[in-house]
């Protein structure tokens, strides 16, 4: 064997690493090698120095008291009782806490999506069905007005005059061509007896009271 | 089966006799590694003592069949990094000085005080990895193969660290030397 293969496992030489084999060969080579006999003892130095670290030497005592203490451990966990002990895995505050709140907070966006805790407070779609009404309403309840205030010429919305028939019109057109929004907007108006059209505003009180009861046959929802 | 396996059934078995017969058997290796790893003698006895605790806690998963030994080494080990760990966290230093017994000759106590002194230097320049390789094989007097066991890593690893350890210090032994008067 070459030096450079023996230097490669003399630490292993040393450990008592290698087979009987090559244990045979290294010591071969070292009877014929001085260089490797001096490789040899410096690392076996370096080797004692490891090995012979000097460490503290204990008493019986001190091991007695070692093997006490861990025993004593031992027993004293033993015998706490079962339901003492901590189970494997119990949440504690910092994990309930939040786990809480995150419920919570779901359930009230859950709420407050579905507008209301049992669900919508209307049916769906039902809002438009209302307004819908309210529109053919409000066309039937224009068309059928025949006292004469209303039958005379009125202001429409744009400041001109207009007949009844024309009213008729506008109402029709405000449920067909106009957005369902503004339609809205304008029976709202109406119900806070408001006059956008300034056409109850030559009705006396006993016309203007007919006017409404005329409505609400005809609109029986608000 | 051994008398270290019927020692662990026995033990697993909830005889506390067994386990004390184990702990007697193993505590001064125990010990002296968390020593030469931790250097602080009260910081070795207490992680020697919890190793074992933690062995008998953790016991009915020790695998039938593996060495209680390295099992047990694995789990003082480990507990020994995290106490360094701890330590280097909290930038504590040793607390205190291992009480090493003195020589008789003053002469030779004062070249063994300088070659300890050397030893020691070298020994703290070298990688956790690496020390405890050293520790396992010298020290302890393991083979590659247990010490891989131990560690959990290849042969290999453990042969190319243990050779890397020790021309290092030889190197560091040969520079120190040089430099003394």
């Amino acid at each position: 064997m070459k030096c450079r293969r023996i230097r490669g496992v003399l630490l292993d030489y040393i450990g008592a690493e290698l087979s009987a084999t090559k244990r045979q060969q290294v010591d071969g080579h070292l009877k014929a090698c001085p260089d490797c006999r001096a490789a040899l003892a410096q690392l076996q130095e370096v080797w004692n120095g490891f090995a012979h670290q000097p460490l503290p030497q204990k008493d019986e005592q001190f091991w007695e008291k070692l093997t006490r203490g861990v025993m004593q451990e031992i027993r004293r966990k033993r015998s706490i009782p079962a339901h003492e002990k901590k189970p494997f895995f119990v949440p504690g505050w910092r994990v309930l806490l939040p786990t809480t709140a995150a419920a919570i907070a779901i359930i009230m966006a859950v709420i407050i999506f579905r507008g209301g805790p049992w669900g919508p407070l209307a049916p769906a779609g039902k809002d438009q069905w209302v307004t819908q009404d309210e529109q053919e309403a409000l066309v039937e309840a224009v068309s059928d007005l025949s006292f004469a205030p209303l039958a005379q010429e009125a202001q429409d919305p744009l400041g001109g005059e207009m007949t009844l028939q024309e009213v008729s019109l506008v109402a029709e057109s405000l449920s067909t061509s106009l957005q369902q929004a503004e339609t809205t907007d304008v029976l709202t108006q109406l119900y806070n007896e408001e006059d956008p059209y300034g056409q109850l505003e030559g009705l006396t009180e006993g016309e203007l009271e007919e006017f409404y009861q005329l409505l609400s046959s005809k609109y029986p929802y608000s | 089966m051994g008398g270290e396996d019927r020692l662990v059934e026995r033990a697993l078995a909830g005889d506390e006799g067994a386990f004390e017969e184990l702990v007697r058997t193993y505590q001064a290796p125990i010990y002296y590694l968390a020593l030469r790893f931790v250097r602080d003698e009260q910081a070795a006895a207490d992680l020697a003592q919890t190793a074992f605790l933690k062995a008998f806690q953790g016991l009915q998963n020790f695998r039938r069949g593996a060495m209680f030994k390295t099992w047990l080494y694995r789990i003082a080990i480990n507990l020994c990094k995290n106490h360094l760990r701890d330590r280097a966290r909290k930038g504590l230093e040793t607390s205190a000085e291992i009480d090493l017994p003195s020589h008789s000759n003053p002469l030779k106590e004062l070249i063994a005080h300088e070659d300890q002194r050397i030893m020691l230097q070298a020994w703290e320049q070298l990688p956790e990895r690496q020390r405890l390789t050293v520790t396992l094989k010298i020290q302890e007097g393991m083979k590659y193969r247990e010490i891989a066991g131990v560690l959990g890593c290849s042969v290999g690893t453990v042969k190319a660290n243990f050779h890397h350890a020790c021309k290092k210090m030889k190197e560091i032994l040969q520079e120190g030397r040089d430099e003394m008067p």
